[in-house]
């Protein structure tokens, strides 16, 4: 495997060691104050910079291929074992005989990849990338869960209701003209003809990144003919309840209709036959917006709601009771189980960053271009681009961060750099502070470079060359993501060819003084592949997350951006997620977002990005919930 | 031809069922129809009815957003007011002042000096342009000094008119631009989007050089309303057919909360570069997005009906408009309306009953609230229809009506027929299976219905159907004398509908059979029109109008993107050929800005608590004294301020220049 990722090797004149040490220096002399020299305006001027090797594997990638088209021949050209994201973790492993092939591992992906349903089906837990925009591998929340496990109402009896779930752990607050009614049927929600009754049990849910599971257990009225006003049902609201509940999904026990009815949108999406009172009904909610109906254990149906318009939303046993309590319709049990999951759309916290030196607005910097974020164990940075230069600033709050100077941290003096230095991506590698950057040399022509410091406080050297040039009917590289795992750098990397036609490529090395070596036959090319003046796929960002990666980048339409998001275990077999961060119809990303640059922490995603809003880009935050450890393991 | 063997050749030229109606993208290019059919696609670049006329050149087209040539001006600036700044925005405005100057340059007065050049500058316009249903922006651009600038290639000297969604630009930064024609300072006139280049060509120094963008809405690939773009330049096409915006992300605020779309702008930097007089224009043919509301909304109480069964609902209104014996005009309208809340329904049985009222007006009058004659109760059903306490578990609802008003040369009413859904099951455990009644006299208000045995039609005839609601009826000639088709909405589950089918009815009112079944078509699928009806379609209310060349069928009916929020749609079919409507409707084509009425529209929210109103149905009815004048009634349901909620009925009209 040496071998494979040292095809691409040419001859640099710098070494990493050589700088480390230099830095070592450097970063002594600069003491604690952090006043240190630039060291851009240090380091001697470059020498030539890398380029593809023309006779090894970094060329051109071929044709475009499609996501899998190439696969197979993918999985033959790369070091594949060497390319998951999570090397402990080979999907091959998972799958069966027949598929330790290149072939069988294609085809599996294939089948897998295939819609988010197959995916998020259990045989296609090989792939960690089928974590993601699934419902699957969520995370059971266990601390203080919104909603008690069990709600027993019909051990209740006699109690209030707020009495009875505060002796289960939760909470309750019940609205309606009448109070609702706990006696041996269970709660009997106790609404009029005019007015809903019943409660609301528990804490607020994020349905949109949270996945729940409900069991509940109804009791049927008694003696109700064909027009007994009884019912009773649980259902998630986006509002308080007023005189109407607004079940935006739920499930509710018709006494007259002897029915059980999904409520989607608080409209009748289907109906099924209510069974007795020992029918066990289950309601599994995933925030992809899927609705699966049991009966008894037996699936009903899966059916869609708009999970998006649930990201606060209230749990609610409802109903109407004109009977007497005692032969009323009543909800007996439920049970509740909710899961954290990797919903790429869930963002949550969507804010404009500013950025302060000594507590003041940096005048334009809140505007900056390119944004990079990176976590080096004790502090959080972001970098960006302004005018050509690069600052990097350090995270005070989400959303709030601050220079320590005003000083760039990088700016053009290198002759591939005429032009200026941007997009910068910032990569901590456990010691040192990599600063990957686009320079742009006289022609307009971006190579990619790399500087480097130790962390604190950050003062970057330049490499004497950059670290990818173009070449071939390549004529530029630029939007750096360059990710750090196990001693494999991995980059994405937009690339014009001469055509015009831009695409993203992947590279990786596990020396950056040899350079990088392409992925080759992939699916990536053909995927973010824009030969359009309409249209147009910049600014890469690449993580591993749960095992799996995830590359985002930034698509225009017209005039408007929005993230998109793919996933693959290696590399080359590609899942195209679609828009996952777009305009948010208010504040500074009304009509789009770009350049993202996400950042995979424990539990959750960062990003950082700029938003558009018609007048000018913004930078802006984001995180959403994602699990970290729940991709299936072998161990 | 005898009329079975008119009958075979008609469904062998027709070549495919309505029950297999092909995908749009897959209609062949005559459309199905051999000869004097129909332009079925306005913008496919294809002679649908081999006329030897194309998309725009085929009058079939002419009122069409797509080819419609009438010009409403919506802008007019020739620069020549003292103070600029009541109409334009004058950007950035986070910059230092700055003001242009306005030579007149052969007579006319042109707008120029971006000064100081350290950026763009722009005067835009402060209201928005409606352009979705189509429209022009038209002006002339100058240079008059090409010193350092080449006609090849971008110079830091330019003016031009831009497009945009924006309300500003940042310092140094354009106008987002969806669309712009710039004139550079050496001559390069460059057609851009997002500040690329999407078209280019060469001007002239010191010639006034004509811009017109033509915009025209469509639909893309995936039924999504788009606007698409034609720029010509000097009088030379330089782009056509370029995807501006989708509809979605227009403007839809201020001038454009009606009709979507954009802020129109003079920019430029530097010096010697103009923008000359600035007009645009909205297409000027029929709007279905566009009603003017009447002032008589009518309520069940305003309408006289009993409490006992309309207190808690009114809705899904049928309308008849003709005239009377003293030339007055007549209406006639027939509500549904219940003594229980729809909400209920979930929860339990609701029954529903009709009642008939009418009034007569002067020519060209709205009607009045307080001079209707009044069925009182129910004209069909039951009174109460509703009860919760099983005291009347043996009524059927009666719900849906329809009323097609059967007219003579003098718009007199000849006929008044009525189609409803009504209540079919034995067993009151096994409810909301319904079929369609057609009735035909209706009479006046007092004049009750007693309900036939049998339905006119229903679900055991039609197997894949296990209910059939909202019916309605087209006449298959003026006359009727050949009968009807009767849409209906195919309820197939639990959920909402999303196919609307039709059935031929004889003139007898009795259903017409076809290898063995009811003679059927499928009109309308809700997922082959659009995101805007994903979560179904229902209500159809068709509107026909035979003409010397043909007949015009329009199909109002409510879709749902979302599961509640209804809103009103429009499809259109058109045919030359009338004929052929005894045994094949034309394939009804979704207008390109659907929906045109939602719960977000003005005319539906307002009045509303908390601006919360649902749409619950729609009738339309030509006038009988006008009839390119159409009469909308939009049944909305509201929320009260105590709790509850109540309805109304909202008049609104619209006209037509081909009724």
């Amino acid at each position: 495997m040496e071998n494979a990722l040292s095809r691409n090797r040419r001859n640099q004149h710098w070494r990493w060691l050589a700088i480390a040490a230099v830095l070592a220096v450097l970063s002594a002399a600069c003491g604690s104050e952090g006043n240190g020299t630039d060291p851009a305006t240090n380091m001697g001027q470059g020498g030539s910079g890398g380029s593809e090797d023309s006779a090894g594997a970094g060329g051109q990638g071929g044709p475009a291929a499609p996501n899998f088209d190439g696969g197979i021949s993918g999985l033959a050209d790369n070091p594949v074992e060497q390319l998951f994201a999570d090397p402990q973790r080979n999907p091959r492993d998972f799958l069966s005989t027949d598929a330790e092939s290149a072939g069988g591992y294609t085809d599996a992906a294939s089948a897998c990849y295939a819609s988010n349903d197959a995916c998020g089906a259990s045989d296609c837990g090989a792939f960690a990338s089928c974590c993601v925009n699934t419902g699957a591998c969520c995370e059971l929340i266990s601390d203080n869960p919104p909603l008690p496990a069990l709600l027993d109402f019909q051990s209740c009896a006699g109690q209030t209701v707020s009495g009875c779930t505060e002796g289960l752990g939760s909470s309750a607050v019940t609205f309606g003209q009448l109070e609702p009614v706990l006696n041996d049927r269970g709660l009997v929600p106790n609404g009029t003809a005019t007015a809903e009754g019943g409660a609301v049990i528990g804490d607020l849910m994020n349905l949109f990144s949270q996945r729940v599971e409900i069991d509940v257990r109804f009791s049927l009225p008694i003696g109700c003919g064909g027009t007994c006003l009884e019912s009773a049902g649980v259902a998630f609201t986006a509002a308080e309840p007023g005189v109407f509940v607004n079940a935006e999904v739920g499930l509710l026990l018709s006494g007259s209709r002897e029915l059980v009815n999904l409520m989607i949108g608080n409209a009748v999406a289907d109906s099924f036959d209510a069974g007795s009172d020992s029918t066990r009904w289950r309601l599994v909610l995933s925030p992809q917006g899927s609705a699966q109906v049991f009966r008894d254990g037996i699936s009903q149906g899966t059916y869609s709601f708009d999970a998006a318009a649930l990201e606060r939303a209230r749990f609610v046993a409802f109903g109407r009771n004109l009977s007497t309590p005692s032969n009323s319709a009543a909800i007996a049990v439920i049970e509740v189980a909710s899961s954290i999951c990797d919903n790429p759309r869930a963002w949550s916290e969507r804010q404009p960053a500013s950025i302060t030196l000594g507590g003041s607005e940096v005048p334009g910097h809140a505007f900056g271009g390119a944004p990079s974020i990176v976590d080096d164990g004790v502090r959080k940075r972001m970098a960006y681009e302004v005018d050509g230069e690069i600052f990097v600033s350090e995270q005070e709050a989400p959303g709030e961060f601050f220079l320590s100077d005003s000083s760039p941290a990088l700016i053009p003096t290198e002759p591939y750099e005429t032009l200026g230095v941007g997009d910068p991506e910032l990569v901590w590698d456990g010691n040192l502070l990599f600063l990957f950057y686009t320079a742009w040399d006289q022609n307009g022509a971006g190579s990619i470079a790399v500087a480097v410091s130790n962390p604190d406080p950050p003062v970057f050297m330049k490499s004497e060359a950059p670290s990818l040039v173009p070449l071939g009917d390549v004529v530029s590289y630029d939007a750096p993501s360059v990710v750090y795992r196990d001693g494999l750098w991995l980059l994405v990397v937009r690339t014009t060819l001469s055509g015009g036609a831009t695409e993203l490529r992947a590279f990786y090395t596990s020396d950056l003084d040899t350079g990088w070596a392409q992925v080759i036959n992939g699916g990536l090319e053909h995927l973010t592949r824009v030969d359009s003046a309409t249209s147009d796929v910049s600014d890469p960002s690449l993580i591993i997350h749960n095992s799996a990666y995830q590359l985002y980048y930034a698509r225009r339409t017209g005039t408007r951006w929005s993230v998109e998001l793919a996933v693959s275990d290696e590399l080359l077999l590609w899942r195209p997620m679609g828009d996952v961060l777009g305009d948010s119809d208010k504040d500074f990303d009304s009509l789009g977002a770009r350049s993202p640059d996400a950042i995979s922490q424990p539990g959750r995603i960062g990003i950082v990005y700029s938003g558009q809003d018609g007048v000018s880009f913004r930078l802006g935050t984001a995180s959403r919930a994602a699990p970290s450890d729940s991709a299936l393991s072998i161990f | 031809m005898t009329r079975s063997l008119a009958a075979l050749a008609a469904l062998l030229i027709g070549g495919c069922s309505w029950l297999n109606a092909p995908e749009r993208n897959l209609v062949p290019p005559d459309g199905g129809v051999d000869g004097g059919g129909i332009e079925l696609f306005c913008d496919d670049k294809l002679d649908d009815d081999e006329d030897l006329a194309f998309d725009c050149d085929d009058s079939d087209c002419s009122e069409e957003p797509a080819c419609c040539e009438r010009r409403t001006p919506t802008l007019s600036e020739e620069w020549t007011a003292p103070d600029l700044r009541a109409s334009w925005t004058f950007t950035p405005t986070a910059g230092g002042p700055w003001g242009p100057v306005r030579p007149s340059l052969d007579g006319t007065t042109f707008l120029g000096g971006f000064l100081p050049d350290d950026s763009p500058r722009a005067l835009l316009s402060e209201d928005c342009v409606s352009l979705a249903l189509g429209g022009w922006v038209s002006t002339t651009l100058r240079t008059t000094d090409s010193t350092g600038c080449g006609p090849s290639a971008p110079c830091d000297r330019y003016a031009g008119v831009v497009l945009t969604v924006a309300t500003d630009s940042a310092p140094g930064s354009k106008l987002q631009d969806e669309l712009a024609v710039t004139l550079h300072g050496g001559g390069l006139v460059l057609v851009t989007q997002a500040d690329v280049e999407i078209a280019r060509a060469t001007a002239e120094i010191d010639e006034n050089v004509d811009v017109e963008i033509e915009l025209r809405p469509t639909l893309d690939d995936f039924n999504l309303p788009i606007m698409k773009a034609r720029v010509t330049v000097a009088g030379e096409l330089l782009l056509e057919d370029f995807t501006v915006a989708a509809i979605a992300e227009l403007v839809t605020s201020g001038d454009c909360a009606e009709i979507p779309g954009l802020r129109v702008a003079a920019q430029g930097r530097g010096d010697g570069v103009y923008v000359g007089p600035l007009e645009t224009a909205k297409q000027n043919c029929a709007n279905p997005s566009q009603f003017d509301e009447q002032s008589a909304t009518l309520t069940g109480l305003s309408l006289e009906f009993t409490p006992s069964w309309v207190a808690a609902y009114v809705g899904s209104p049928a309308l008849a408009s003709s005239r009377n014996s003293v030339s007055d005009v007549q209406w006639d309208l027939i509500v549904e309306g219940s003594n229980d809340g729809p909400e209920l329904e979930p929860t339990t049985h609701i029954g529903y009953a009709l009642g008939h009222a009418r009034v007569a007006t002067d020519e060209g009058a709205d009607w009045r609230l307080d001079t209707w004659e009044s069925s009182g109760s129910p004209k069909v059903g039951d009174d109460p229809p509703s009860c919760l306490d099983g005291t009347c578990m043996d009524n059927r609802s009666i719900r849906e009506p329809h009323l097609l008003a059967e007219l003579n040369e003098e718009r007199e009413l000849r006929d008044l027929v009525l189609s409803f859904a009504r209540e079919l099951v034995t067993d009151p455990s096994e409810r909301d299976v319904f079929g369609i009644q057609i009735i035909r006299p209706v009479g006046g208000p007092t004049t009750s219905i007693a309900l036939p045995s049998t339905p006119t039609l229903s679900p055991d005839d039609i197997p894949e159907c296990i209910s059939l609601r909202d019916p309605a009826l087209i006449p298959v000639d003026p006359e009727a004398q050949q009968g009807y088709w009767l849409l209906f909405t195919c309820v197939e589950g639990v959920g909402a509908a999303t196919e609307i089918h039709a059935v031929r009815i004889s003139r007898a009112l009795e259903v017409i059979q076809e290898g063995g079944g009811p003679m059927r078509r499928v009109v309308l699928v809700a997922s082959e029109l659009g995101p805007f009806a994903a979560a179904g379609i229902r209500s159809p209310e068709p509107l026909i109008s035979f003409e010397a060349d043909g007949m015009r069928l329009r199909i109002w009916f409510l879709a749902q993107s979302t599961p509640g929020d209804w809103a009103v749609a429009l499809a259109e079919a058109r045919t030359h050929d009338t004929s052929t409507l005894e045994f094949e409707l034309p394939e009804p084509v979704p207008f390109p800005v659907n929906p045109i009425l939602s719960s977000a529209s003005t005319l539906v929210r307002s009045g509303c608590l908390d601006e919360e109103c649902t749409i619950t149905g729609i009738a339309v009815a030509p006038r009988g004294d006008d009839p390119s004048r159409l009469r909308f009634l939009l049944a909305r349901r509201l929320n009260l301020p105590a709790g509850g909620r109540t309805d109304q009925l909202i008049p609104l009209e619209q006209t037509w220049r081909m009724p």
